[in-house]
């Protein structure tokens, strides 16, 4: 703490500030190339030279403030340097802005325009470097000025390391860590902060001038984090996703919108006349539509309906859906949580009291304790990884992870424990009472931590034979300490849909199968839901179809579900209507229409129409169905749709104890289902597609299905196998 | 000692181009005329340059020091050093021709001030100090470039710092402390054990010279370069993330047996292996680690962690054997007959005699020696010292004694020291840490009686002592104050007044020769004895020393044998000469030189346990950083790098 003098102003600083910092706090205005907010500094441009009196000339982004310094930003001397710094890399940088992608958003150009530098006085030798093609990403040594952000936001944003920094002196260049390919979440981090063009987005080289772009701003609704994201459209397309000035995007942001795009995207219903599915017209459809469920309904009554809703829909749609079946005075309505036999949420609520997570995800940086449990994050909500690398790197959090399998952030782990034959129970109990060095290194962490997260993940939902077990491991952690705790799904809505009240409604899966087997309900309506043949409920619901009279699906996109559908009625996408959704820390979110289209109708206008036939008035549009319907439920405090931006729904606690003896499970192989990398359920696979003879044009990741067996190595648990169900 | 043509050099001009070759004034570093062989031209480093030759295209020279900074000295990581010195070593070339000559000139110095102001370390500005300095006053040497001047030239290169000059193992400092700054502690581990394969004893141990020869420490406090160091070892340690490393190297069929398994010999095993050769250690005591085992107590180096950094040599491929002594046990001939290079590091365990009367009677309280004391704490003997215990001895060893005394509960303990306190050998910090842990101290004393009743020891009679003239040590000498004796009550005496190697193995046909300090005589800096195939190296070689230096001489000595075995003779290539001319030179490290740097962060502190905590316990006194300690710390380094360059000219030999 002390106070220090720049350009004539007396500034207040504070400790472990640097003088970069303290101007930027200050809008003083020093240019910077490789400096980036979230990283550690590195001082290697030398364009934010300042000059301190009595000492000389210093890079501000790395020298401490101290008390008495008197700074001075643009004498004539700290001009010239600057400028001398920028003249050097211009020397060795191709002229190549007419045919490089970065041109007009490029740092090099803007920062020689504003120090005055137009022509070239020495002509020497220019770079002869390799380019490198790592699938989604290009990297060209040649324009590289080795400002190191991408090595650093690769290392201690997301924790992959994917990049590193070869050979000496002037003959460095930026490769992959282990040589080969990019072994990392492709998230594109690393392209937004490049200041040139060295690292470009393969499927959009060449594509377009900046100028000619429009951005705008939504937030993504593939994943549970819900980070805004910012599209870049020309002529009603979507050409590009890039980070926010808030955010951070991931693959899935960044390419995942090209389903989009995918020739196989609905336009137009497909009915089912007789013996084929056939496109239809609208008209057409919605007619039939109405005759054959007024049919069932007057056969077998209005009970026969039901409708199952799945967690990538708006909290509108689900709305909407909940509205249609109280209408009807029935309660035949359940989520794809359910289906999935995804218990824990159950015990989640009876032990927290709600379902809502405990903190936020900006709060994990203040963290100095971190568990995940059970998470593979990467195939889950990698935006949290992110929040926890960061804690760790910049906040020295001790950060344990007890999985399945080892992550690829190993290296920043203090532990990173297998639960053998999906047994985290045992993990839980050896950390409570084993007298090994391991655990009683974590016990007494535990005691000494004061700022605690848990996130808990699909691998222990989905392998653990005692769902209850976390939740004495929590009491034993002290809930005192626990600021954050996310319980997580892959789907971006799927807090939406627990606090929604589906779960609650007093119908089950169970319930659903045993009426369909019994014939109680014979018209079922699906919303945006894809049973995967990975779990029981979903196979022996497959199995009962042909006993239904009516299946009426809506979705973006026809599937091995659909297939027996009498209808599929194709609806917008996140990304051409606005709506909300509820993040995994409980913040509502709404997206923004980024490309039109008139030829689709939204999920909340479906709904309408189902009400419509059903004879109950459910709002048209997702304002309306959220000002009347959701503003007023508490926590949502009453805000408009129209106001609506970010939101941070209240919630109440209320812990409940837990008396638990542990019984060693049998050791058991167990089979896990879990997401190919860079995959979110069945959506993102859309995403992979090829323009015809383009060999950049590859959009997306095919989906990987490689089912890993445990190895000599021990990077996985004994006793099980993950195995990828993107296609299942 | 070479002559000098023409120089600048610390600021000197020195101009002998008009005098002739026998009357030119030497050289103001001692350097030899010919290295390995070959001819000495020039020197370049941050002093500025010499020029030795009469036949020396110096701008030739200045060019290829700028082009190697550009490409080997600097590591890359600012646009000044990276960018700068490669736009400058090519725009020199125009200096070659007379077109335009003043304006290059001056973009050459624009672009050297631009250089030496903006960069982020000082390899790229002391670089520019050599150029800078022939710019502006020979200019006239530059001739016009003739190939025939660098036919036959090598140039030779050293990248180094006054730390890594400080430290006796050479450890890249700036290096790992610049991957601690990055968050990559394991990247800065294995930079560490390219000289150093025990950093977690070192960075415990350590009397860290490196922190004396540091430039941040001229400004305010040195950089805790040892307290980062333990921190890239607990890293991996503490995170559990140690893996036992695959030695791949193909085998060379040679076998080296190391007799001494402590720092120096573990550290040479270690190389040689890596090498592939096949390495066996005979160690005589039960336990390996030398001295850290059994003369270092448990709260300055915890012994599980000690024995985790053995088991990762030993994982290697290195073969062990307990309880075998040379001499006793096996013969130095039995072993030259076994194996290709011996290679003895047997240590310094003997302890002189205080000379006192009394001393050898047998009395009962009278222990042997202060190691042997520790070595038998170390080894879980059963020790008995008194309620009133006296050590006699400045050194680290004594220290060490009674700090493990109070640890075992006795209260009155004392260290009775013949000099004063700032001559003491120890280390100033351990002699505050004992002071306030509580034994008492007693300078300018020394022992002169043992008064024992029954043969138990009651109290010990001493004498004051003043300095008096300085000995061959440059110490002043202890003088007794003649009447001035005293008794002091006691039941113990411990006596750790210095050791020496025991040689008694040795006989006259092994023909190896023992200096007059009773080490081993070795070749300078080959390690090898008069007996080729016999090496020694650490303290029986150089005399009790420190674990860093027995490192050091491990390593040097793994390089000679390994040489030796696989060449046919050790020797020093071309860049070694040139890294012992700047180290013995001392031109490395300028405790004078004003810095101008702007002031940083105070020098971040481990966490310790208080004094109580440390008195009652065997626990490890200091905790290791955490990750943002260590940021903070490594953030405070200046990265001292700098070259140096030999010009060299082979001599044409006759066949």
């Amino acid at each position: 703490m002390g106070y220090i003098t720049i350009d004539g102003s007396t500034l207040e600083y504070f400790d472990n500030e640097t003088i970069l910092d303290v101007a930027r706090r200050n809008d003083i205005y020093i240019p910077v190339m490789c400096f980036l907010k979230e990283i550690t500094p590195t001082g290697a441009c030398r364009l934010c030279l300042v000059e301190i009196e009595t000492v000389g000339v210093v890079a501000s982004c790395t020298t401490y403030a101290s008390e008495g310094m008197v700074i001075n930003t643009n004498t004539p001397e700290v001009l010239e340097n600057r400028k001398a710094m920028l003249e050097f890399i211009l020397l060795k940088h191709p002229l190549d802005c007419p045919v490089c992608d970065k041109g007009g958003e490029c740092t090099l150009q803007d920062l020689a325009f504003e120090f005055g530098i137009t022509e070239e006085n020495i002509s020497l030798k220019k770079p002869n470097r390799p380019v490198s093609d790592w699938e989604m990403i290009i990297y060209d040594g040649n324009l590289c000025v080795l400002c190191e952000r991408c090595v650093k936001v690769c290392h201690e944003i997301t924790g992959c390391s994917a990049l590193k920094i070869d050979g000496r002196g002037y003959n460095s260049i930026i490769t992959s860590s282990n040589g080969k390919n990019l072994d990392c979440d492709f998230c594109g981090i690393c392209v937004d902060v490049c200041p040139v063009g060295a690292l470009l987005d393969k499927s959009y080289k060449h594509k377009i001038r900046p100028w000619d772009l429009e951005s705008k701003m939504t937030v993504c609704a593939i994943c549970p984090v819900g980070c805004k994201v910012e599209y870049d459209i020309h002529d009603n397309k979507i050409l590009r996703g890039k980070s926010t000035k808030d955010s951070y995007i991931c693959s899935l942001g960044r390419y995942g919108y090209n389903y989009l795009y995918n020739p196989v995207k609905l336009k137009n219903p497909v009915v089912n006349f007789s013996g084929g599915l056939t496109e239809s017209k609208w008209k057409g459809a919605m007619e039939i539509l109405e005759q054959r469920i007024m049919a069932v309904v007057e056969k077998f009554g209005k009970d026969s309906i039901a409708v199952i809703v799945g967690s990538r829909l708006s909290n509108e749609a689900i709305y909407n859906y909940l509205d249609i079946i109280d209408g009807l005075g029935s309660n035949k309505i359940i989520s794809d949580l359910e289906l999935n036999g995804n218990k824990f949420f159950n015990y989640y609520k009876k032990f927290i009291g709600t379902y809502h997570s405990i903190g936020s995800l900006e709060n994990i940086k203040k963290s100095d304790l971190i568990f995940v449990i059970g998470s593979d994050l990467v195939s889950e909500a990698v935006g949290i990884k992110w929040e926890i690398i960061q804690a760790v790197v910049g906040n020295g959090a001790n950060l344990y992870t007890i999985g399945l399998k080892k992550y690829e952030y190993d290296s920043f782990t203090k532990g990173s424990l297998l639960a053998d034959y999906g047994d985290f129970a045992n993990i839980f109990e050896k950390i409570k009472n084993s007298k090994d060095k391991l655990f009683t290194d974590i016990r007494s962490i535990v005691e000494k931590a004061d700022n605690i997260t848990v996130v808990i993940g699909n691998e222990y939902i989905f392998s653990e034979a005692d769902l209850e077990s976390v939740f004495s491991f929590l009491q034993f952690i002290d809930y005192n300490k626990i600021m954050n705790l996310f319980p997580l799904n892959e789907k971006a809505n799927f807090m939406g849909m627990l606090n929604s009240g589906i779960y609650d409604n007093g119908y089950s899966a169970e319930n659903l199968i045993k009426d369909v087997r019994l014939g109680k309900v014979k018209c079922l309506i699906s919303a945006d839901f894809y049973p995967s043949k990975t779990s029981l409920h979903n196979n022996e619901l497959l199995g009962l179809l042909d006993s239904l009279e009516c299946i009426v699906v809506v979705d973006m996109f026809r599937n091995s579900f659909s297939e027996k559908a009498d209808f599929i009625i194709p609806v917008l996408s996140p990304m051409e209507k606005a709506e909300t959704y509820t993040t995994i820390d409980g913040y509502i979110i709404k997206t923004d229409v980024v490309v039109e289209n008139n030829s689709l109708i939204s999920d909340v206008k479906m709904a309408s129409i189902f009400g419509g036939i059903l004879s109950t008035n459910i709002p048209v549009s997702a304002k309306d169905v959220w000002d009347k319907n959701i503003s007023i439920k508490s926590g949502h405090m009453n805000i408009k749709f129209k106001e609506l931006k970010r939101v941070f729904l209240d919630r109440e606690f209320s812990i409940k104890k837990i008396n638990y003896k542990y019984k060693k499970a049998a050791s058991r192989s167990k089979k896990v289902y879990v997401n190919s990398r860079h995959h979110n359920g069945l959506l993102s696979t859309f995403a992979d597609i090829m323009e015809q003879d383009n060999p950049y044009s590859r959009k997306y990741f095919s989906f990987d299905n490689e089912i890993l067996y445990p190895d000599d190595k021990e990077n996985l648990a004994r006793g099980v196998v993950l195995v990828p169900k993107n296609n299942l | 000692m070479a002559k000098l043509y023409y120089g600048y050099w610390n600021d000197k001009l020195i101009d002998n181009r008009d005098i002739d070759k026998s009357d030119r004034s030497s050289a103001p570093i001692k350097i030899d005329t010919i290295i390995n062989k070959k001819n000495v031209k020039a020197f370049v480093n941050w002093n500025g340059f010499l020029v030795f030759d009469e036949d020396t295209d110096i701008l030739a020279v200045l060019i290829k020091y700028m082009k190697d900074i550009s490409e080997y000295g600097c590591c890359g990581r600012c646009f000044a050093g990276r960018t700068g010195t490669r736009v400058l070593s090519e725009y020199l070339k125009t200096l070659y021709f007379r077109e335009n000559f003043e304006d290059n000139v001056s973009r050459v110095f624009k672009m050297i001030s631009a250089i030496y102001n903006s960069s982020k370390c000082t390899v790229a500005p002391t670089s520019t100090i050599p150029l800078k300095n022939f710019l502006e006053h020979f200019q006239d040497e530059i001739k016009g470039m003739v190939l025939s001047k660098l036919q036959g030239t090598e140039y030779v290169k050293h990248l180094t710092t006054p730390c890594t000059y400080g430290c006796n193992a050479n450890i890249k400092i700036p290096e790992f402390i610049e991957s601690i700054k990055d968050f990559r502690p394991l990247d800065a581990l294995s930079i560490i054990k390219e000289t150093m394969p025990i950093p977690g004893v070192c960075g415990r141990v350590c009397p860290h010279p490196c922190e004396s020869n540091c430039r941040r420490g001229l400004l305010e406090e040195p950089v805790n370069i040892m307290a980062l160091k333990r921190y890239a070892w607990d890293y991996e340690y503490y995170h559990n993330k140690g893996e036992i490393v695959d030695n791949n190297v193909e085998s060379t069929g040679k076998r080296v047996c190391v007799v001494g398994g402590g720092p120096s010999g573990l550290t040479a095993a270690y190389y040689l292996a890596l090498k592939g050769h096949k390495v066996k250690i005979l160690e005589m005591l039960p336990k390996a680690g030398g001295m850290v085992a059994v003369g270092i107590p448990e709260y300055r180096q915890p012994r599980d962690l000690l024995q985790a950094e053995i088991d990762a040599i030993l994982s290697l491929g290195v073969e062990i054997e307990y309880n075998k002594k040379l001499g006793s046990d096996v013969s130095l001939n039995e072993i030259k007959e076994n194996y290709d290079a011996v290679l003895l590091t047997v240590g310094a365990f003997k302890s002189r005699a205080m000379g006192v009367e009394g001393e050898k009677l047998g009395y009962k309280g009278v222990l042997k020696s202060g190691i042997d004391f520790l070595q038998a704490v170390a080894l879980g003997k059963e020790v008995t010292v008194g309620k009133k215990v006296v050590v006699v001895g400045g050194g680290n060893t004594a220290i060490d004694c009674v700090r493990t005394i109070v640890r075992l509960g006795v209260k009155d303990v004392n260290l009775v020291y013949r000099r004063s306190r700032n001559e003491m050998p120890a280390e100033a910090w351990e002699v505050d840490e004992a002071e306030a842990e509580g034994v008492k101290l007693h300078f300018l004393v020394n022992p002169v009686k043992v008064i024992a009743e029954n043969n138990d020891v009651v109290s010990v009679e001493c004498v004051k002592m003043q300095l008096g003239a300085p000995d061959e040590s440059g110490r002043r000498r202890p003088v007794p104050i003649p009447d001035s004796n005293f008794t002091l009550d006691c039941d113990t005496i411990i006596p750790a007044i210095g050791q020496f190697p025991n040689l008694d193995f040795l006989g006259e046909e092994d023909g190896i020769a023992v200096t007059k300090w009773n080490t081993i005589h070795v070749e300078e800096d080959l390690y090898m004895t008069a007996t080729s195939a016999v090496f020694a190296a650490g303290d029986c070689e150089w005399g009790p020393d420190t674990v860093v230096r027995a490192v050091s001489a491990g390593r040097r000595a793994a390089s000679m044998i390994d040489r030796y075995m696989m060449e046919g003779k050790p020797y020093l290539t071309d860049e070694e000469n040139l890294e012992l001319l700047l180290y013995k030179n001392r031109v490395v490290f300028d405790k004078d030189e004003q810095i101008c740097e702007p002031a940083t962060i105070p020098r971040v502190k481990q966490h310790a346990l208080t004094y109580k905590e440390r008195a009652n316990s065997f626990d490890e006194v200091e905790k290791p950083f955490t990750s943002k300690q260590a940021y903070l710390e490594a953030s405070r380094c200046m990265r001292c790098m700098r070259m140096a360059m030999l010009v060299l000219e082979r001599v044409e030999e006759d066949n």
